[in-house]
């Protein structure tokens, strides 16, 4: 009897330092957030702080430097080309990496996923370097084409774009790793079979291979949309949100109104609003994610 | 269990992650609030204090140690000098913010701040009166009168004035030889700063001749005031209430900004680079000329410099002028303040006016060339015979002027370099860029 309340009790034991460290450093966090994006919070006042009510909002939603919609703009063609080039490059190099031998497949997947293991702002700084208008390789590599020197990274039309280039560079590694384990348990004999059907590598991969790993394509395509979200430290290291807030992402906009104008109160706000949209597409992932496993189960 | 659970926190997890906000993780990192008990005058106490990071930088002169640490200790026995880890600037403005709120769990006895955060700082009751101080002490007429006024806010004095520095334009030689110009002589006016501009553009290819900081953030404007005043304009009206910055003179001073990167002298790059970027950049000959720096650049020597090979490779003057112009430089500089919730307010006073004895802050301002704001530690001339450019630093401190120290002084430079990103990216023009950014001041300084 003992035994059997004690093997029932087994899961929440094994779960209780997990779940206190997670209320601790992220629910708590949370709960405090929502709390101060209602108050007149600021970094100088954190406590006794004045109900204020909505008014961060309002004032979120009402500033036009930037305006609140070309920050979710901006963020939303971030994370959204993050999210295409990471699944894209990622995808793309597992595919490549499975017509290769186990042994090569294994030393070229090492040098592919250095750039996954690099801190954020090395890479930042790197591409920065890279996309410097005088010294850069980019443009050297323009000039070899016959185009002219082009300034990266305040440029407005294009600043947006070359952070997205160095990001999926940042970030495609864990696609590629994820991939590539779907991969790997892909049975052989149907895509023998469609060999023997006679049909093409692409057409394999198109309908054979991809459907076979679309719940693992699922979790790399959250992974690589939460790293489009998320990025804070490589936009912040190569443009700090400009040229004239042009790169200002909602991490970047939380920081800016939290640590360099003290409002911590506008800085809840957008987390919270930020909070609201990754918890929409997480649901939806969910969702997506169930309905999937209940296809294949 | 329900097989669900884990499933769900991952994802919630993961989803977390990406909006990590820096607001949640302030309170998270809290401590208690508490303040220790007041030491009595004979008890053991510690007196804590919060510097800059190049002031307590190991191997370099540092104005708090070792003479005034060990004169003070021994003059009290029991009491220590607590030098906490130096900081840089935007992290010193948030430890003193955070430290007030009781976010974090110690708390300077003094600290130094920056002299547009004075204003701010009173206005939020983190520096303490120090009206009783300066009554008694006997070197209060040491500090040159400009300095001694300007710490004094709604009628009371508040700081005492540490170090100042003084905007020089500065060039680089090499990058003049090169450019066939006379790398002694750095342009005087606009009109020869565009032609020395022109002449690096032709035959230095790869080097920026102008460069100015036009970032996000505080160095653009700082580096820009000196133009501003040379006009005739100014950055706020007399009594600090409404925007002044976008009569006549500061469109004329922003479009030397706006033509400067039109004609293709200074790169659009400058938009996302700092001061400090800017003064690296003269360093390595990446760049001719900067419009304004801190001093002469001698305090922000690179490796491999030292004070013969600084000279021999950059040159400083003031900021040269338009047609019509006055000479004008800026004036900036850092304060110690002793924080109102000090249980040791006097031992604080004691050593804060040890620290900022002019003769004793003499090493400190020569190594990293700051002028003194002290009549005894200018009367040191022949010191600051090892900064090369001293003179030129006391020539523009003639003519230096100090931005308003006003409350809302960070969120008024927001605004206005905002304004001037918006002309130089040509998104608008200079009159609409400063109307615009003036309207937003007004509104910002309206009671």
């Amino acid at each position: 009897m003992v035994r059997g309340a004690f093997g029932r009790a087994t899961p929440w034991l094994l779960l209780a330092l997990p779940l206190l460290l997670l209320f601790l450093f992220l629910l708590l966090p949370y709960l405090l957030t929502f709390f101060y994006s209602t108050t007149g919070a600021t970094i100088g006042r954190l406590f006794n702080v004045k109900e204020v009510g909505l008014k961060n909002f309002q004032a979120v939603f009402s500033e036009d430097a930037p305006s609140f919609i070309s920050v979710v703009a901006v963020t939303a063609i971030f994370t959204a080309g993050t999210l295409f080039g990471s699944l894209a490059l990622g995808t793309g190099l597992a595919l490549a990496l499975h017509t290769v031998s186990a042994g090569v497949r294994s030393a070229l997947l090492a040098i592919y996923l250095i750039p996954w293991v690099i801190a954020a702002v090395i890479i930042g700084y790197t591409w920065r370097l890279i996309y410097d208008p005088a010294i850069g390789l980019a443009n050297s590599v323009l000039g070899m084409v016959g185009i002219g020197p082009l300034d990266w990274l305040t440029e407005q039309g294009i600043a947006l774009a070359a952070l997205v280039v160095a990001n999926v560079w940042a970030g495609y590694g864990i696609v590629l790793l994820v991939v590539s384990g779907a991969l790997a348990n892909v049975p052989p004999n149907i895509i023998l079979a469609g060999q023997v059907d006679g049909a093409s590598y692409a057409r394999i991969v198109r309908r054979v291979i991809l459907p076979a790993i679309r719940p693992t394509f699922l979790l790399a395509a959250l992974v690589a949309l939460v790293s489009g979200l998320n990025t804070f430290d490589l936009i912040y290291a190569m443009t700090r949100g400009g040229p004239l807030y042009h790169t200002e992402t909602m991490a970047l906009e939380m920081y800016r109104l939290t640590a360099l104008k003290g409002n911590v109160g506008q800085g809840a706000a957008v987390t919270v609003i930020l909070f609201t949209i990754s918890l929409a597409l997480a649901v939806a992932y969910v969702i997506i994610w169930r309905r999937e496993t209940r296809k294949w189960s | 269990m329900n097989k669900r659970l884990p499933a769900l926190l991952s994802v919630v997890a993961i989803v977390g992650s990406a909006c990590t906000p820096a607001a949640s993780q302030a309170p998270a990192a809290s401590g208690t609030a508490s303040q220790p008990a007041a030491t009595t005058a004979a008890a053991p106490a510690t007196i804590t204090v919060w510097a800059r990071n190049y002031t307590v930088e190991e191997g370099r002169i540092q104005p708090w140690a070792p003479g005034p640490k060990t004169a003070f200790e021994a003059a009290h026995p029991g009491v220590t000098v607590n030098l906490a880890e130096g900081v840089g600037s935007t992290d010193q403005f948030n430890r003193i913010e955070l430290s007030q709120a009781g976010a974090v769990e110690d708390k300077p006895d003094i600290f130094q701040l920056d002299n547009i955060w004075l204003g701010q700082f009173v206005d939020e009751g983190i520096t303490a009166n120090l009206d009783s101080y300066y009554a008694n002490w006997a070197d209060k007429s040491d500090i040159v009168p400009a300095y001694a006024n300007s710490t004094i806010v709604k009628g009371s004095q508040y700081a005492v004035w540490f170090y100042s520095d003084i905007r020089l334009m500065v060039w680089n030689k090499d990058v003049f030889k090169k450019a066939g110009l006379d790398p002694e002589k750095g342009p005087t006016t606009w009109d020869e700063l565009f032609a020395d501009a022109a002449a690096i553009k032709a035959k230095v290819p790869g080097v920026s001749p102008v460069e100015f900081p036009a970032s996000s953030e505080e160095s653009t404007v700082d580096r820009f005031y000196s133009y501003l005043y040379m006009t005739g304009s100014n950055i706020l009206n007399a009594d600090n209430t409404k925007a002044a910055f976008n009569d006549a003179g500061g469109q004329k001073a922003l479009q030397l900004y706006v033509d400067l990167v039109k004609q293709g002298y200074t790169p659009k790059a400058v938009l996302g680079e700092t001061a400090d970027d800017n003064i690296a950049h003269v360093f390595s000959g990446k760049a001719g000329i900067m419009l304004a720096t801190v001093g002469d650049g001698l305090g922000s020597l690179p490796d491999g410099f030292d004070v013969a090979k600084f000279q021999s490779t950059i040159g400083a003057a003031l900021p040269p002028l338009c047609a019509g112009c006055q000479a004008a430089s800026t004036a900036g500089g850092w304060m110690l303040a002793i924080n109102a919730d000090s249980p040791n307010k006097d031992l604080a006073w004691d050593y804060l006016t040890m620290v900022t004895d002019g003769k004793n802050m003499v090493p400190f301002e020569v190594d990293r060339t700051r002028i003194p704001v002290r009549t005894s530690g200018l009367a040191e001339a022949d010191a600051f015979k090892a900064d090369p450019y001293f003179a030129q630093e006391a020539d523009a401190a003639k003519v230096a002027h100090f931005p308003p120290f006003i409350a809302k002084y960070t969120d008024m430079i927001e605004i206005l370099w905002t304004g001037m990103q918006k002309a130089i990216t040509g998104d608008l023009s200079t009159k609409d860029a400063l109307d615009q950014a003036a309207d937003k001041v007004n509104t910002l300084l309206a009671p």
